[in-house]
């Protein structure tokens, strides 16, 4: 390798062994690394849970921005597409309601969803005012949830291995 | 009459295939064992013909997974939906390509083909440099056949791509033999693939992904060779190196292609949500970065041996986890495609690799002592620790905010997440203080040297970029982290390019060439430092990308009806005309024709369009991209009303994103120059190769 021939110098010096600076350098670093993700782990979490946890959870929603996630209620989506909202609603098994209203673009994975997260925080009329809506869609990508003999059409080819 | 047994043959040929394919992962499972065992004992008892005949065992095991990958793939092409696989991830109406790139979308093919990448990769290893490395490459072949006995098993008990759907009292089941009274049943056609899926950066994004993912396991097995026989010297490093850039290579593409489909397809603007599974490919990229760095400390002066071991087990662990990740669920992501039950499986798995591995480093500390100390603070390697430090630092801070949700729900009870926020404000610091790291690193010399040198060597560099700085600010970048991303992005590019100049001015005053002669002669005669120098440059340009479009993006959303136009960043964007429900592929796409005007003067036309997907009832938006260096205009879709009556566009200007896209060209190119094997090493690899060839001779 064409490094240039920097002649070796001895700086050591001070009154700490170099081995010993390099490890402290090293432990500064990981410290500033550590106080960081603290920080920013401090600033930035949210509480995460279902419609009834959020309920035993008393005002929490109504302070701080939180995520929710629960099941769609089928029909309920209403798009305004001029002004670019929607309106949902999420329910989970204890039929516990919460109305969503989301001032943005539903994922294109929403209308078939049957999950949806929610990310936002409860106004004084008991709507969830969200800022970001993720959709996941289970039916379709879990197979064994799928109804595949019901939705057989007539013709199928039944075959057995003789196993 | 002849169509139904053409029909009846077709079946009777498709389930010939299955068996043939169930069983060729059942002999590769066998083989797997023997091949793990065989090596061993060979090397152990110093039975060359066993060594042989696990040498063999890679070889067929690699044919014996080719030949499994051929069915499905033949399956899929087929549309043999007799196999459940076929069946869950295609359809009849989807197009070609797809129904073959269909094979990653589901578990069990991605499992397959992980395992057919590394068989591959093994069968490349035992064949290209058997001689040079043949001391270690028993175990090499015994870790590697010890991963696939793992995949095989998986792939034979858990997850098999041959498995069908049966009919058990009226249920549909999926499994590969059939249940007690079980009929089999083939679905008359499949479920389709995810809409999402279905762009041309999927067929390219999965495979680069995992050929850097998995490529990642050869470097982990020649480690792990290196310590079990103690033959700790430069061979294994130099073997290890080499196997390390080829899938960081490949795991940078697969990277840049990921964020370019986010950006084409996802229809919100971005390419990088800081999604677990984005998370997931990202960290062993950082660790193996942080690893392809410091090996040079290792190579030149002998140090940061342990820190290296640990690098590797490390980069193969995060690979592992992100697999885990990205096919558990276990964590919340937009992107998870699967969700399943072999979670435990993987867990257990990666827990007693990283164990294992951890145990054997453990084993070995005596003999990977330092050959020396550092000779200065201020030298090369100092700057290298400290760049390990940051990249490892990024790793961990992501793999904290990936696994916290987890991490809050088993101890504190509360399931709590981090979202973008947490990882930009980690991300900006820790990965600027990179940038500074790559701003001085070419300018401070191996050994060492005097604060007054390098200030001396810094000093222009630094002035023409607080220069370019001050124009920077000029342009309306007043605040203080922006600009300074922008400004150290700067200093990386300047203080790169002058170490190039003053190289070639070098080379030139002996030389007498033009100047970019003596530049492609500089390069050549070290592709691996100054291809490296290059490398920098481009991530400098990305970054600089990332800046422009994270921090400077606008959007403007509006309801138009044809003719009516909106404004945004300079240009005029003029609805002209829809062309609704044009059928393509498993979809009917809708598209909208929509003139760009800058100026009074019509520069180009874009067509967003938004597809229907029946099958799945699902729409996916897709943007139509004006690109420039200095913005893209972004368009989407969001809406219509009224049976097409107003159209709602949303348009977004991401400036400087075009350089985010060219500096990963630029570094991918870059790397390719770097890793490209030169005249000398391949010199040296053969003297070396003769070396050992004289010496068994002589015993």
């Amino acid at each position: 390798m064409a490094t240039a021939s920097v002649p070796e110098i001895k700086t050591d010096k001070g009154f700490l062994p170099r081995q010993t600076k390099l490890l402290l350098g090293a432990f500064v670093i990981l410290g500033a690394i550590g106080f960081i993700v603290f920080n920013a782990l401090a600033g930035n979490q949210q509480y995460f849970m279902t419609l009834s946890e959020m309920k035993a959870k008393g005002d929490l929603a109504y302070r701080e921005t939180v995520r929710v996630g629960g099941n769609l209620v089928p029909n309920t989506t209403k798009v305004d597409t001029k002004n670019v909202t929607a309106q949902f609603t999420l329910t989970d098994d204890q039929n516990n309601v919460l109305p969503v209203y989301y001032k943005g673009i539903l994922p294109d994975t929403f209308e078939k969803s049957t999950q949806v997260i929610a990310e936002g925080k409860l106004d004084k009329n008991g709507v969830f005012q969200a800022s970001l809506v993720l959709a996941k869609c289970p039916s379709k990508y879990d197979p064994s949830k799928i109804d595949w003999y019901s939705s057989t059409q007539p013709g199928n080819l039944n075959y057995s291995t003789g196993q | 009459m002849r169509e139904r047994s053409l029909a009846f043959y077709v079946l009777l040929e498709g389930f010939l295939m299955a068996t043939l394919g169930t069983i060729s992962i059942f002999v590769a499972l066998v083989v797997a064992v023997y091949t793990t065992l065989a090596a061993v004992i060979g090397a152990r008892r110093k039975i060359p013909e066993l060594v042989g005949s696990a040498r063999n065992g890679i070889l067929a095991y690699a044919t014996l997974m080719t030949v499994a990958i051929g069915i499905i793939v033949l399956a899929l092409y087929t549309h043999d939906f007799s196999i459940a696989l076929v069946a869950n991830s295609t359809s009849r109406e989807l197009q070609t390509i797809y129904t073959i790139t269909a094979l990653w979308s589901n578990q069990a093919g991605s499992l397959l083909f992980w395992s057919w990448i590394l068989s591959l990769y093994a069968a490349i290893v035992v064949t290209r440099k058997w001689e040079r490395d043949r001391d270690l490459m028993p175990y090499v072949i015994a870790v590697l056949m010890a991963i696939q006995t793992f995949f095989a098993f998986m792939l034979s008990f858990i997850s098999s791509p041959f498995a069908r759907w049966w009919v058990v009292n009226g249920q549909t089941v999926m499994a590969l033999f059939p249940p007690a009274g079980a009929q089999g049943f083939t679905p008359a056609d499949g479920q389709g693939l995810n809409p999402l899926l279905q762009h041309p950066a999927m067929a390219m994004h999965p495979p680069m992904l995992y050929l850097g993912y998995v490529g990642f396991t050869i470097p982990f097995a020649f480690a792990m060779a290196a310590l079990i026989t103690g033959r700790l010297g430069p061979a294994w490093l130099r073997t290890t190196r080499r196997w390390t850039i080829a899938p960081w290579l490949f795991l940078s593409i697969g990277l840049m292609l990921g964020g370019r489909w986010a950006y084409d397809v996802l229809g919100w603007g971005g390419y990088w949500g800081w999604d677990p599974v984005e998370n997931a490919a990202f960290m062993p990229w950082l660790a193996g970065t942080a690893f392809l760095h410091s090996v040079m400390v290792q190579e030149r002066k002998g140090m940061l041996k342990v820190w290296n071991m640990g690098l590797i087990i490390i980069t193969f662990s995060l690979v592992l986890f992100g697999t885990f990740l990205t096919r558990s669920g276990v964590i919340e992501s937009v992107h998870s495609f699967t969700e399943s039950d072999i979670g435990i499986w993987f867990l257990s798995f990666i827990a007693l690799v990283t164990l294992s591995a951890t145990l054997l480093l453990f084993t070995r500390l005596k003999d990977l002592k330092s050959e020396r100390d550092i000779d200065s603070l201020l030298s090369r390697e100092t700057f290298f620790l400290l760049n390990n430090l940051l990249f490892v630092g990024a790793a961990f801070a992501i793999l904290w905010g990936t696994i916290y949700p987890l991490f809050s729900e088993l101890v504190m009870g509360n399931k709590l997440t981090v979202g973008p926020p947490y990882f930009n404000q980690v991300a900006a610091p820790i990965f600027g203080m990179i940038l500074l790291v790559m701003a001085i690193i070419p300018l401070i010399g191996w050994g060492g040297a005097t604060g007054a040198k390098l200030l001396r060597k810094l000093a222009l560099p630094f002035a023409i970029s607080l220069a370019l700085g001050a124009i920077v600010f000029a342009l309306g970048v007043h605040d203080l982290i922006p600009w300074t991303a922008y400004w150290l992005s700067i200093f990386v590019i300047v203080s790169t390019v002058s170490e190039l100049i003053q190289g070639t001015l070098a080379r030139r005053k002996n030389t007498h060439e033009f100047f970019t002669t003596a530049l492609r002669g500089l390069i050549e005669r070290n592709r691996r430092r100054y291809g490296g120098y290059l490398i920098h440059i481009g991530v400098a340009m990305m970054a600089i990308g990332i800046v422009g479009s994270q921090v400077y993006a606008t959007d403007t959303t509006r309801a138009l009806k044809p003719g009516e136009s909106m404004d945004i960043g300079g240009y005029t964007l003029k609805y002209e005309t829809l062309s609704p429900d044009f059928p393509s592929g498993e979809g009917q796409i809708t598209s909208a024709t929509v003139g760009v005007y800058q100026n009074g003067q019509r520069v180009t036309t874009l067509s967003p369009s938004r597809g229907f997907y029946p099958n799945s009832g699902e729409t996916a938006t897709t943007p139509a991209i004006y690109s420039t260096p200095a913005a893209d205009l972004y368009l989407i879709i969001a809406g219509w009303e009224n049976n097409f009556a107003t159209v709602t566009f949303r348009a977004y200007i991401n400036p400087l994103v075009f350089w985010l896209w060219f500096g990963g060209f630029f570094m991918i190119v870059s790397t390719l120059i770097a890793a490209w094997p030169d005249a000398r090493d391949t010199a040296r690899a053969r003297a070396h190769v003769e070396g050992l060839a004289r010496q068994a001779a002589r015993a």
